[in-house]
């Protein structure tokens, strides 16, 4: 009973944070300059003008125009571009796109840090360390778009190993989308990678230093079981948090990335949308990267906290 | 395996890397308060006027062929008038394409000059017998103009944009726009966060709960997002056609990241102050009959501000980094006039021209680790000192 309250009000705080983010979102969109009557249709009278307006709900208040657009999302309609079409079919063939980037970046970005932050802290204090965390810390003070710049130039370009930019969707061509994404990806990556194997190795060293470590290494058990069979498993929960956590923030770089790669994702119809004013696009997709951020923040903060139980009870 | 102790005292004085990045940061400081008085290549007043790059106006070694540019300039208007017209626009600059140093056989294609930059015109080949000096004197600038797009050359040391504009003194002039940015907004952003996170960690109560739920609404969208958002809402012109001119740009940069910021920052001053409210010192203050004001400035303040500072000067580099990112989205600054615009504006030659864009993405890089190392320095110091508490 106590749990279901807690989910409940866990899952009323999500939606009031996402009402109040999709609130905010209705009423800068209004503020764009330009009459959106004019835009439909350049020539129309005054009473046309009025008519369009009235017909987008743009005559209204704030408050209202935000009801009427909260309750055609919620019946699955997300509007319409100005210049005709449904965004819907847009979003649903944008969401996959950017989820794979995010998806495939996290896991790239997990196989790299663990091997490198269990071994930098096995390795504690020694060149391999300091190399390993001054380069990764330059590399993640990159700046992302530079990073992919240049990997789709020198990469992609000039060295022809894999196309520079461009999406094929998995079902199409497997290896050809696999080949496609690597440079975003691995764009995507470079700063999740620094994190993770920073956090890892923080917490390895403070596993390395548990008695049953000591008493492991007293039994004669190869330093390499020592380490990913006993240590790994309790250093990782800060690294599985942060992890998880990160996947929001993904979201927004994964933006800057789409429009570099020309990945046709949510990034780019974004930057599409506001490049031609398309209002209630704009509001719709902002509205559903608020959504997959506060989703996977949320879910993941719930399992964690289902997982771990030292972290319950405490409010962040 | 070895057990060392694991926290060495690291403070930014002692450590190399915190010296290397102080005293780069020092040098860009430096570059952003005098560069735009420094008489770099002569660019400085095209530069200050925002809007308009001019190439080679004066350059101290190049000034006969800046001359000769002018000159190639006005018979060019008389033989085609119509090339003036094609490059006023801002876009049309833009998007002009890289030249193509191997499709430029002397007599056929020789690139055009005028007031405003530098354009592909194709001249017809054969102009008739009084134009033959002209056309050596073409070729000639054209083999300068060549040589100075390389890397590096006597005149440019990190040679020149396609404009023609040189990078090095680009830099030195996008350095104060940058940096204003970026200390700006984090300046008012930690300001108004602290101000608005510490006062609701102290009160507690209604207003706690309404300041934290407003933070979380504007977190909940990611930053970069929320920033092209506002940007394009508070900075589009009310025709496409129209530009927004550069102050207005950077003044609404400046309010949108300053948005941005705040919740980012203010969360971190709400979470540090809770934790020293309930410190037995404050109890202490507070027994003793201090006034709210006094225990937030004497008590709570002086030990939050560390931890602000420490997370400041790691949104510094973020700041700087978005500022690019924005500017490669076309909604930030394209003027040329800070380090993001170079890039942006540049990004279209990177394939023919890897300088143009490499240069100015090392410099943010090394800036962006500078305030980076500075902030993870004073964060160790900080846990140093909570460990021995």
């Amino acid at each position: 009973m106590k749990k279901l309250i807690n989910i409940l009000t866990r899952l009323s705080r999500v939606a009031l944070i996402l009402m109040g983010a999709t609130f905010l979102v209705s009423i800068l969109v209004r503020q764009l300059p330009g009459d959106v009557a004019l835009l439909i249709n350049p020539v129309a009278s005054a009473a046309e003008r009025d008519a369009i307006r009235h017909e987008l709900g743009l005559d209204r208040n704030y408050f209202s125009a935000y009801l009427m657009w909260l309750s055609q999302i919620l019946r699955g309609d997300f509007g319409i571009f100005i210049f005709g079409g449904k965004v819907f079919p847009v979003i649903k063939s944008a969401i996959p796109a950017t989820l794979q980037l995010i998806f495939y970046t996290q896991i790239l970005a997990l196989v790299i840090a663990i091997p490198l932050g269990v071994l930098s802290a096995f390795k504690q204090g020694t060149r391999f360390d300091k190399l390993t965390s001054t380069s990764l810390f330059s590399l993640a003070s990159f700046p992302n778009f530079g990073i992919g710049l240049i990997l789709a130039v020198v990469v992609g370009a000039n060295l022809g190993i894999v196309p520079p930019s461009g999406y094929i969707r998995i079902t199409e061509d497997l290896s050809q989308h696999f080949k496609l994404m690597l440079l975003p990806v691995l764009t995507l990556a470079v700063g999740p990678i620094a994190t993770y194997t920073r956090l890892l190795r923080a917490e390895v060293i403070a596993t390395l230093r548990e008695d049953y470590v000591l008493l492991a290494k007293s039994k004669g058990i190869s330093d390499k079981r020592i380490l990913f069979r006993h240590v790994l498993r309790p250093s990782s929960t800060t690294l599985m948090t942060s992890a998880a956590l990160s996947m929001g923030n993904l979201i927004g770089g994964a933006l800057i990335i789409e429009i570099i790669f020309v990945i046709p994702g949510l990034g780019t119809q974004l930057a599409k949308a506001i490049g031609t004013r398309e209002f209630f696009a704009i509001q719709s997709y902002v509205a559903i990267i608020a959504v997959f951020f506060l989703i996977f923040n949320s879910v993941v903060d719930s399992l964690i906290n289902a997982v771990d139980p030292r972290t319950r009870n405490r409010r962040a | 395996m070895q057990l060392t102790q694991e926290r060495e005292t690291v403070v930014l004085k002692n450590s190399l890397g915190g010296k290397i990045a102080l005293s780069w940061l020092g040098t860009i400081i430096f570059c952003a308060i005098f560069g735009p008085l420094l008489p770099i290549a002569g660019i400085g007043q095209t530069f200050n006027d925002g809007v308009q790059l001019k190439p080679f106006t004066n350059c101290g070694f190049m000034g006969p062929l800046a001359q000769s540019v002018s000159g190639t300039s006005d018979s060019e208007t008389s033989t085609q008038p119509q090339a003036d017209t094609s490059v006023v626009d801002e876009s049309a600059t833009q998007d002009t394409a890289p030249i193509d140093t191997e499709s430029l056989p002397g007599s056929t294609v020789a690139p055009a000059f005028d007031d405003d930059g530098f354009t592909e015109e194709t001249l017809p080949p054969d102009l008739s017998g009084e134009n033959s000096v002209d056309a050596e004197q073409q070729e000639r600038d054209r083999q300068e103009l060549i040589r100075s797009l390389q890397m590096s050359n006597r005149c440019f040391i990190f040679g020149t944009t396609t404009e023609g504009t040189d990078i090095f003194a680009a830099l030195i002039h996008g350095t104060r726009t940058s940096l204003s940015i970026s200390f700006l907004s984090v300046f008012f952003g930690g300001l108004i966060g602290c101000l608005l996170g510490i006062t609701a960690a102290y009160t507690r109560g209604w207003f706690d709960r309404i300041v934290f739920l407003v933070f979380n609404i504007i977190l909940s969208i990611p930053t970069l997002v929320l920033a092209f958002a506002l940007i394009a809402i508070f900075a589009t012109p009310l025709r496409p056609d129209d530009t927004v001119p550069d102050s207005t740009k950077i003044r609404v940069l400046i309010g949108s990241l300053v948005i941005i910021l705040i919740p980012q920052l203010g969360r971190i001053a709400r979470s540090a102050a809770l934790q020293w409210i309930n410190r037995d010192f404050v109890i202490a203050s507070r027994s003793i009959g201090s006034s709210h004001i006094s225990i937030l400035f004497k008590r709570i303040i002086p030990n939050v501000l560390p931890s602000i500072f420490a997370v400041g000067f790691l949104a510094l580099g973020a700041i700087i980094v978005i500022e690019g990112s924005l500017s490669l989205l076309g909604v930030g600054l394209n003027s040329g006039n800070s380090w993001g615009s170079l890039i942006a504006r540049n990004s279209g030659d990177f394939i023919d021209y890897p300088h143009v864009v490499y240069i100015p993405v090392i410099v943010i890089a090394f800036t962006v680790i500078s305030v980076n190392k500075i902030g993870d320095l004073i964060r160790q110091s900080l846990d140093n000192r909570e460990a021995k508490i």
